[in-house]
């Protein structure tokens, strides 16, 4: 049987009571979600929208959403942040079914963005790249990289985002990174070895 | 399609693990030479996403964000008091507090409304004797010649404060006729009614305090589920669970319809318990 490590238990503690008081609409506890966990939620909407503004408006929404259903939310200790991104995943999926639906493409997004602090010069081609490689992921895909390389989130934190394993999450990765190379370098299948020359 | 293939996925979720635990590239590619070339590239590309730039959020809309959340949170327990289930369940609330935790735990409450209860339920009952007072099924059996006066019971014990038939059939029965009794006529004009209702609960009491075998088995072949109709209102004097004597034979002769006219009871006169043989 698995023991579970005291500092768990006084985490998990804490955050049940954190929970718990935002059942009982605490504004403390509300504000101490939000400064918690805003800019993780915000890297990962401007991940899936490449668009500053908009991740904005859907980072917020996700907290209006997460009081909206605060009191159907069990806490069974998972991390709460699981349980945002969860909500953060549905918020901006319908953002960009809402998008198709009125013909603007994510492509457009991705076109039309003005990229945020773009760094060395030598970085800004390398990052529009990336991110227009990026959009071109299954969502699951999208929801790794996002997770992983935009919120900073470990695999197993994305595990439990996702409710899947880490041993999936890394097989996720891999796939990600496979097709973000086949973008990035179109001429890149010669380079891979025939599955004979691995034996 | 995937161009890698599953040894090449396997080894590479293998490095990444190795990355995250704190090696670089080259220290895990060598574990695997022969595919240093083939996935050198998918791990650089990881580090590449690994070391790029996060945005920032700006701290307008990040203010902005907060504060409206602030102010959602703020309005909504108004919101929540405004709405209709908010208030059902407010009234809800304070109805249970009042009968169970509220004055309904002193005794005098608890025995006046006892006898409220008594008072309401036994003037119906009285009411429907001083009506009718019929036993119609008395009357049909009569008129059919079928009985003429009961035959003694070997059984039958001296006058006790006890119902007719078997308490458990009975309980049942008073329930099913409570439950039938509810498309009928109103309950002060139809006795029948009134005794499902008393039986039902009658029932119920005979069946902890008398046990089985104490009276007469209920027919099990009685189609109907019809009021008996020969049972008279309890006195409310004597209080909701006594019975007239007289009806303990009675079940072994109960009709098997209602008798269409409940006024042909000769004598017309209510029959007070304690004037039954």
């Amino acid at each position: 049987m698995r023991t579970r490590e005291p500092s768990s238990e006084r985490t998990d503690d804490a955050e049940a009571r954190l929970v718990q008081r935002a059942k009982e609409r605490s504004p403390s506890a509300w504000a101490q979600i939000y400064d918690a966990h805003y800019r993780k939620l915000y890297r990962y909407c401007y991940a899936r929208t490449n668009n500053e503004s908009t991740a904005a408006d859907l980072a917020s929404k996700v907290y209006v959403e997460a009081l909206e259903s605060i009191d159907r939310y069990v806490y069974r200790g998972r991390p709460l942040l699981a349980w945002l991104y969860r909500i953060a995943r549905n918020v901006v999926s319908d953002h960009l079914r809402a998008m198709q639906r009125e013909m603007e493409a994510v492509q457009q997004a991705a076109t039309l963005q003005e990229p945020h602090d773009p760094g060395p010069a030598s970085q800004v081609g390398d990052r529009q790249d990336l991110e227009a490689a990026f959009q071109h992921l299954t969502e699951d895909q999208q929801q790794v990289i996002a997770l992983r390389h935009y919120a900073g989130l470990t695999t197993a934190e994305i595990g439990q985002a996702m409710e899947r394993s880490e041993r999936a999450i890394y097989s996720l990765e891999v796939r990600a990174l496979a097709a973000m190379r086949r973008l990035l370098v179109p001429d890149s299948q010669p380079e891979i070895e025939p599955l004979s020359a691995t034996k | 399609m995937n161009e890698l293939s599953e040894t090449q996925e396997t080894i590479l979720i293998e490095c990444l693990r190795a990355i995250d635990g704190g090696a670089d590239i080259d220290e895990c590619l060598a574990r695997y030479p022969q595919h240093t070339d083939t996935l050198r590239p998918y791990l650089e590309l990881h580090t590449r996403l690994q070391t790029l730039e996060q945005p920032e959020p700006s701290a307008v809309a990040y203010a902005e964000g907060r504060q409206a959340l602030l102010e959602r949170i703020a309005r909504q327990p108004q919101e929540t008091r405004r709405s209709p289930a908010h208030i059902v369940g407010a009234l809800g609330g304070r109805l249970r507090s009042f009968a169970v935790g509220g004055w309904m735990q002193a005794p005098l409450a608890r025995v006046a409304v006892a006898g409220v209860l008594l008072f309401v339920l036994g003037g119906g009952a009285l009411g429907a004797s001083a009506a009718g007072g019929f036993q119609p099924s008395r009357d049909v059996l009569d008129a059919l010649g079928v009985i003429e006066d009961p035959p003694p019971d070997p059984t039958d014990l001296p006058p006790q404060p006890e119902v007719d038939e078997h308490p458990d059939a009975n309980a049942d029965e008073g329930a099913e006729n409570a439950d039938d009794g509810i498309g009928n006529a109103p309950a002060a004009a139809d006795p029948g009614r009134e005794n499902a209702d008393d039986h039902a609960d009658e029932g119920q009491g005979n069946a902890d305090e008398l046990g089985p075998d104490v009276l007469p088995a209920e027919p099990t072949d009685r189609p109907d589920v019809l009021p008996d109709p020969t049972r008279r209102p309890a006195d409310p004097a004597q209080g909701p669970d006594v019975l007239p004597a007289e009806a303990t034979p009675e079940p072994t002769h109960r009709p098997e319809v209602l008798p269409a006219e409940p006024t042909r009871r000769p004598d017309g006169v209510p029959v007070e318990p304690n004037q039954l043989p």
